[in-house]
């Protein structure tokens, strides 16, 4: 199932093709082939092939010996934060070395944190109390321990 | 199209964490509904926080009608709410077709099973602090939150869309905590950059 995107992208780029291909390309933490482009946006073959060409003319794009990387860092920020789209291969590369610096985070000494210097708002509580009460069946949790 | 409960187990057999499970296990329920799933709550801040704030419920908002049908398939046995295979140490929480954070902000992973959707970092943020702000929970719970708080802002704060946050941050009142959390990551920073 194809992922929507937003419509005032496709507005300012020109085509739902082009945005699809930037965001891929944004989101890769490693050079992407235009075949892999396609699969994981969700773009045909030949539209892929043709906006990389049109991107790379336009000097977005630099070839690398594993595939496309887009060299525009503005342009680069802008679809991180607008089309998210990665692959798990991807996604999942230096999951090891992120979750070293988590236990890093978790180690840390959390004297800084006082609750009791918020005040808590009712009206918010009983909106989200549903969602946050954990039914029995999940078992016990550290939310009631 | 039809998922067999052989795919699922291979895949779950071949994944090599949970947050790689959870993806897989997404992936293959869109694909065997053909319905959008998204993947929320608890395993959604796992997958990115890298396994380091554990669940053991995978938090789904799809249609239940055919995704009932399909867990069923699978070998999930109804305890309650949730679906659960004992064998994996896994329940799937089938929690209706309503989302409630933003769909423009929703990380989509292409996996070999096909793609699976991630509810947004802003929301899954914006959501732990208003539970840490708003609502009485046990003191281990809320260092989990606090936690799993500072883990998404240090390793996701720079892709975020911070006007989004900004407007769910004044919706959900948590404006004040938000800026104490990122002022403590960006201390955090100086400090280790000193060292």
């Amino acid at each position: 199932m194809k992922f929507g995107v937003d419509s005032r992208l496709v507005t300012v780029f020109g085509s739902e093709a082009r945005v699809r291909t930037l965001a891929v390309l944004a989101n890769a933490r490693r050079p992407i082939t235009a075949y892999r482009v396609g699969i994981v946006g969700g773009v045909s073959m030949p539209k892929v092939y043709s906006e990389i060409s049109r991107l790379s003319n336009a000097g977005l794009l630099e070839r690398r010996r594993n595939g496309w990387v887009l060299v525009d860092e503005d342009i680069r920020r802008l679809m991180q934060r607008r089309v998210r789209i990665s692959w798990s291969e991807d996604w999942l590369e230096g999951e090891r070395e992120r979750a070293r610096r988590a236990e890093r985070i978790i180690a840390e000494p959390d004297l800084w944190f006082d609750i009791s210097k918020y005040r808590s708002n009712s009206s918010i509580a009983a909106q989200y109390a549903k969602e946050f009460r954990r039914p029995p069946e999940k078992g016990p949790s550290r939310k009631h321990s | 199209m039809t998922v067999s409960r052989t795919e699922v187990e291979n895949a779950v057999a071949s994944a090599r964490s949970k947050p790689e499970r959870t993806l897989y296990l997404g992936a293959l329920l869109e694909k065997a509904t053909g319905e959008e799933a998204i993947v929320v709550g608890g395993s959604a801040v796992e997958i990115y926080t890298s396994g380091r704030t554990s669940t053991n419920d995978i938090d789904v908002v799809m249609p239940r009608a055919k995704a009932l049908k399909v867990v069923k398939s699978w070998g999930f046995l109804p305890n309650g709410r949730v679906w659960r295979r004992k064998d994996w140490d896994v329940d799937i929480d089938l929690l209706g077709p309503n989302f409630t954070g933003s769909r423009l902000k929703i990380q989509v992973i292409s996996t070999p099973y096909g793609p699976v959707r991630v509810a947004g970092v802003e929301d899954l943020l914006a959501k732990r602090l208003a539970e840490l702000k708003h609502c009485p929970t046990t003191p281990l719970w809320r260092k989990d939150l606090a936690k799993q708080v500072e883990i998404l802002i240090s390793e996701h704060g720079n892709q975020m869309d911070d006007e989004y946050l900004a407007f769910i941050a004044r919706r959900d009142d948590v404006v004040d905590i938000l800026a104490d959390f990122r002022q403590r990551r960006r201390l955090s920073k100086t400090e280790r950059l000193r060292v």
